[in-house]
């Protein structure tokens, strides 16, 4: 019973003193990606130095006592590493945390591409923010939106991130155009285009006069509520109800600003127009308006 | 008289007998039930399936429907059995089934680096607690918070080399690709 006794007490003492001769790691108290540290190493005799974490593995041989350089190009990306030390004079480990680098790129997510004018809440824009070794940035930065039309105000907003996302969510202008909707940090800036159209036309109105091929019916320049042209192409429907005889359509797309349809030239027809929710003016041929 | 008492006393041994075989053979039954699962756990290579707890009650700017919920919880889960067994058995065919941008390159890179060095990593994975916090407006991104409990093997040559409990935090964003959900971000961080 003595004799265990003492050889768990021994025992104790042996492993005792490995811990206390184990090969020290001493890790800077602060590291940031893609810049070099340095470790120091207590004992003596070779070891064997692992770095592991995202995106490395690194085995190096080392002497102990000695100080190992890691290379900037080594720790880019930020996160923790797993940090051993594997020597005759024993084993030890520790964590070690690389944090981001200053703010550089940017991840800019802007919906949609197209959008009426005059809509609320229809413009998103969200920006991940990561240094220039793509970490995610997250402590919070300064982000700006920005989102201009030519010839008219732009609408800046300053915002800050959080957990690395700024986002903003905006409604669409009153003038029709390209839209730049530009997000920006510091000197680096990404850049979506955000097309604004017409919105629904307004006042829809045409006139008819007769020509040898029949009935043209001529719509004014088309526009929406704001004074935006509509976009050529754009479908303006003419029907034309005729007494005893049904209804004849025809489709006709805007060209430059206005849009034309020849129809048949019967007295009494009722000719009306449409573009896509709107109605506009109806005509009576041969019996005024 | 005397021959029928051995004979009731011999056949009350047999039959004693019998029954410390059967209790042993139950014993023996159980303890196989209950070891079994935990041997074959521990020599495991990667765990079938990855246990996430998916919270979206607080994301922002929209609300996550159920549907979305539950394949983001799935692509996560299968992103990290993915990544744990791309690392365990430096297999970098199995990044790009979850990983897409930043997480994948840095992911095929360690694996290479691995690979160079003879490293491996095994991670035993405890389980993740994960928030959805952010949704972005037009639905293609979703950020995640992920608190994780591990244990983290570092193995040179198949020995383990140094060993880890930590509880670590991740923040990963997950974003659509094609028709799928993927794993764009996956960054380890000191806190939310």
């Amino acid at each position: 019973m003595r004799s265990r006794f003492f050889i768990v007490v021994i025992l104790t003492c042996f492993l005792g003193a490995g811990t206390l001769f184990a090969a020290e790691l001493r890790l800077p108290n602060k590291a940031v990606a893609g810049e070099g540290i340095a470790i120091a190493t207590s004992g003596s005799g070779d070891a064997t130095l692992y770095i592991s974490g995202p995106g490395t593995a690194i085995k190096r041989q080392i002497k102990l006592g000695d100080q190992v350089q890691i290379k900037g190009e080594e720790l880019r990306n930020s996160g923790y590493y797993l940090v051993a030390l594997k020597g005759s004079d024993g084993d030890n480990n520790k964590e070690l945390y690389v944090a981001p680098a200053a703010a550089e790129k940017i991840n800019f997510l802007a919906r949609p591409s197209r959008v009426p004018v005059g809509q609320p809440k229809v413009i998103a824009g969200t920006a991940f923010v990561f240094d220039q070794y793509e970490n995610l940035l997250i402590d919070p930065t300064s982000v700006t939106f920005d989102l201009s039309v030519p010839g008219a105000p732009a609408k800046v907003e300053r915002l800050t991130t959080k957990d690395g996302v700024a986002y903003l969510q905006t409604g669409s202008g009153t003038k029709a155009g390209p839209g730049q909707f530009v997000v920006s940090i510091g000197n680096n800036s990404v850049r979506r285009v955000v097309e604004e159209t017409a919105s629904e036309p307004c006042n829809l109105r045409f006139k008819v006069h007769k020509e040898k091929e029949g009935l043209i019916a001529e719509t004014d320049p088309v526009r929406d509520c704001s004074g935006n042209p509509l976009p050529d192409g754009t479908i303006v429907t003419f029907v034309s109800t005729e007494p005893g005889k049904g209804r004849s359509t025809v489709d006709a797309r805007i060209k430059k600003g206005v849009a034309r349809a020849v129809l048949p030239a019967i007295p009494g027809a009722t000719i009306s127009v449409a573009s896509g929710v709107v109605l506009g003016n109806e005509v009576r041929w041969g019996g005024g308006e | 008289m005397k021959h029928n008492s051995y004979g009731q006393r011999r056949s009350a041994s047999l039959g004693e007998t019998i029954l410390r075989f059967l209790l042993l053979a139950v014993s023996i039954a159980l303890i196989l039930s209950g070891f079994l699962p935990l041997l074959s756990k521990a020599f495991a290579d990667a765990p079938d399936l990855v246990q996430v707890k998916l919270d979206a009650s607080q994301i922002q700017p929209r609300p996550l429907e159920q549907l979305t919920g539950q394949a983001i919880a799935k692509t996560y889960s299968n992103a990290w059995k993915n990544m744990e067994t791309a690392l365990a058995e430096n297999r970098p065919d199995l990044i790009d089934e979850s990983f897409v941008g930043y997480a994948h390159d840095k992911l095929a890179a360690q694996v290479k680096a691995q690979q160079a060095r003879g490293l491996s990593t095994r991670y035993l994975d405890h389980g993740h607690q994960v928030d959805a916090t952010f949704y972005s407006p037009e639905g293609s991104a979703v950020q995640l918070q992920d608190t994780v409990r591990l244990e983290i093997q570092l193995l040179d040559g198949g020995k383990v080399i140094a060993s880890q409990n930590v509880t670590r935090k991740y923040i990963a964003i997950v974003t659509v690709v094609e028709d799928s959900w993927k794993v764009r971000v996956l960054d380890s961080v000191p806190g939310f």
